[in-house]
């Protein structure tokens, strides 16, 4: 009998803890400094940037090993800048060389009603009027914004044609360090914005899909160091 | 050895919450479809609506809690006997007077919408609830802030555990208890629908019957039957109110071709759900009827095409459509003790 309630607990425990044994991790950067809120980053050109949020979904994780998918994963996960633990995702113990991913939510779960979770409209990433979900949120204040208090926000999101805002990453994996460090160097994407013509774009439509589609570059993971 | 006898606990504990779980099941309602009707829309898979979750939702619904100042609740627009529109306000009026600039719609037969708001921007019941609690015009509360004191409250937690199995309150089980409710407003027992159903000694006058055969001519391809909507978007020529500027499903899908254009309302219970439009900018059906006939302007490149030949109807036509339109009221609807403000 004691036996077998310790190899029911065993059991218990593979099926909690045996699943995830590796984790990616998400690196912000800022011309491949660490990205830090509300810190002033100043650039050669003496134009200054000071951000105060940075926030993004990744969903629809996949593991592929020789161009064969091993492993996909159906979670939508919350990346948030301001909460360290948020930029950790537990993936399962497996051999693969590649992963993709989306940026933002697609659009079966953009019209899937109340979500639980990383989807609660609560964290601020759910448009109410114009149901959806926000893909990528950059948020905070530059001298090249034309607004009067110099502020930016970039409330990028959207699902419907012609205006889609997802985007997909491939990312060859060339290294065995755990956890697997993914930069995100908002950078190029700052540096693709047109401040003079919008420092705000707050709805789905033309500009929304323009600045999404730098998205994908500012993904990278680099091999092995060592 | 102390591992084992903890877990032995455990499993007991978990055997006794599951054994409790299974016994106070919330009790689940069958959502009826009236005969010839078409399938709803709404996903009822993913939110079964129960008696308990209705009765959750009801109560959520007459609840001022839900706003800032505790002032409004969902029913202050939505008012049962006028079909759950705000009578009288052409545009919404929501806490400390501040004005909306719509009017609120009714909110009948929402389980064959498939968008909300008269523009169209909101893609699923379940999540329009957010716009009402967070609007400055509306509640212009936050959810952070109906979750605390719904958690806190005395009642709610026990009504939740007994709706979704946990006392634990969240943005989720809040919409869904909502949504039970609201998409459980059907009205299907007007004197139109007693005729489809050919009803014992139930019969159009000859008035109501020309005016059906109008209304099939004129209305019917926008306002459909049995639903009176097709669900889909047109534009009846109103002129856009210069302070308002509206421009409807335009500033969702940012495509020319959807300026001008709002969602085409059902026209059930319409003799009690005036104002009309979604401005509210006419106060009585007769002055509707005017404006289809006569009012339209047939150059306005946002027209819907099938409106730009003028209807000029003469006065019987006008009086036949009418009648028609009256008999789309359900009193068994607006009176239904059911969907009033919970004793
Ligand atoms: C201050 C007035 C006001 C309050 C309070 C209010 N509503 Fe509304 N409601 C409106 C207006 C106005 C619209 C139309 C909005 C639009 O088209 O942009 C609307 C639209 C809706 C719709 C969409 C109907 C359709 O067919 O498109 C539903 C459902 C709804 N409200 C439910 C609720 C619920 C549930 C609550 C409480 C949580 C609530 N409302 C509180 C004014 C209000
Ligand atoms: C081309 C499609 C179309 C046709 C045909 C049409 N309507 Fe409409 N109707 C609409 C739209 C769209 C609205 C909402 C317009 C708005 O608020 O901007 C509307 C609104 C209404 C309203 C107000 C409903 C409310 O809740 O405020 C009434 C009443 C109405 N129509 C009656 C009629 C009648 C009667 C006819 C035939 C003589 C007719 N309609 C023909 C599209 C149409």
């Amino acid at each position: 009998m004691k036996i077998l309630l310790l190899i029911v607990t065993l059991l218990f425990q593979v099926f909690i803890f045996g699943q995830e044994n590796s984790r990616l991790q998400l690196t912000p950067l800022f011309n491949g400094l660490p990205l830090e809120l509300d810190k002033n980053y100043i650039l050669d050109d003496s134009s200054w940037y000071k951000f105060s949020t940075c926030r993004f979904y990744l969903s629809n994780l996949s593991f592929f090993k020789e161009g064969k998918l091993k492993e996909l994963d159906n979670e939508a996960y919350l990346i948030d800048l301001e909460e360290p633990t948020r930029l950790f995702i537990g993936i399962k113990n497996m051999q693969f060389d590649q992963i993709s991913f989306s940026i933002g939510i697609d659009s079966t779960t953009n019209v899937a009603g109340i979500l639980d979770g990383a989807l609660d409209p609560i964290n601020g990433m759910y448009w109410a009027w114009n149901s959806g979900y926000i893909n990528f949120k950059l948020e905070g204040t530059s001298s090249q914004s034309t607004e009067k208090n110099k502020s930016f926000e970039f409330h990028l999101g959207g699902y419907l044609a012609p205006y889609q805002t997802i985007q997909t990453v491939n990312l060859p994996i060339q290294t065995n360090s755990d956890p697997i460090i993914i930069h995100v160097d908002i950078y190029a994407f700052i540096r693709s914005i047109d401040f003079k013509k919008s420092s705000n774009v707050m709805i789905p439509g033309l500009n929304a899909v323009k600045l999404s589609s730098v998205l994908p570059s500012i993904f990278s993971v680099l091999p092995n160091e060592n | 050895m102390k591992i084992n006898i903890l877990f032995f606990f455990f499993c007991i504990f978990s055997i006794g919450l599951i054994s409790f779980s299974i016994q106070s099941d919330p009790e689940l309602i069958e959502f009826v479809v009236p005969k010839k009707w078409p399938k709803p829309v709404y996903n009822f898979a993913k939110n079964p609506v129960s008696e308990e979750g209705f009765q959750l939702g009801r109560k959520l619904f007459y609840d001022p809690i839900l706003s800032r100042d505790s002032t409004i609740s969902c029913a202050s627009c939505h008012l049962q006997y006028t079909g759950f529109t705000h009578v009288d306000h052409a545009v919404s009026h929501g806490i400390e007077g501040r004005k909306g600039t719509r009017n609120s719609p009714v909110l009948i037969n929402l389980a064959w919408n498939s968008t909300f708001h008269w523009d169209g921007g909101v893609n699923n019941l379940e999540v329009q609830g957010i716009n009402p609690i967070k609007h400055p015009a509306e509640m212009d509360n936050t959810l952070e802030e109906v979750i605390h004191r719904l958690s806190i409250s005395e009642t709610y937690p026990a009504l939740f555990k007994k709706a979704f199995g946990s006392t634990e309150i969240n943005t989720s089980t809040i919409m869904k208890a909502l949504t039970q409710y609201t998409v459980s407003l059907v009205s299907s027992n007007s004197k139109y629908d007693q005729v489809q159903r050919k009803e014992k000694g139930i019969v159009f006058t000859d008035q109501e019957k020309r005016g059906l055969i109008l209304f099939q001519a004129h209305c019917a391809s926008c306002h459909k039957e049995p639903l009176f909507t097709n669900s889909f978007f047109a534009s009846n020529g109103l002129k856009i109110d210069s302070l308002l500027n509206d421009v409807g499903r335009y500033s969702i899908t940012q495509q020319p071709k959807d300026s001008m254009q709002f969602k085409i309302p059902t026209l059930r219970n319409i003799e009690f759900t005036f104002p009309y439009m979604h401005d509210g900018r006419f106060r009585k059906l007769k002055d509707v009827i005017n404006y289809y006939s006569e009012g339209i302007n047939t150059k306005d490149r946002h027209l819907s095409s099938q409106l730009n030949k003028s209807m000029n109807f003469n006065e019987m036509q006008k009086k036949d459509l009418l009648a028609f339109l009256y008999t789309l009221t359900d009193k068994s609807f607006l009176y239904n003790k059911r969907f009033s403000f919970p004793k």
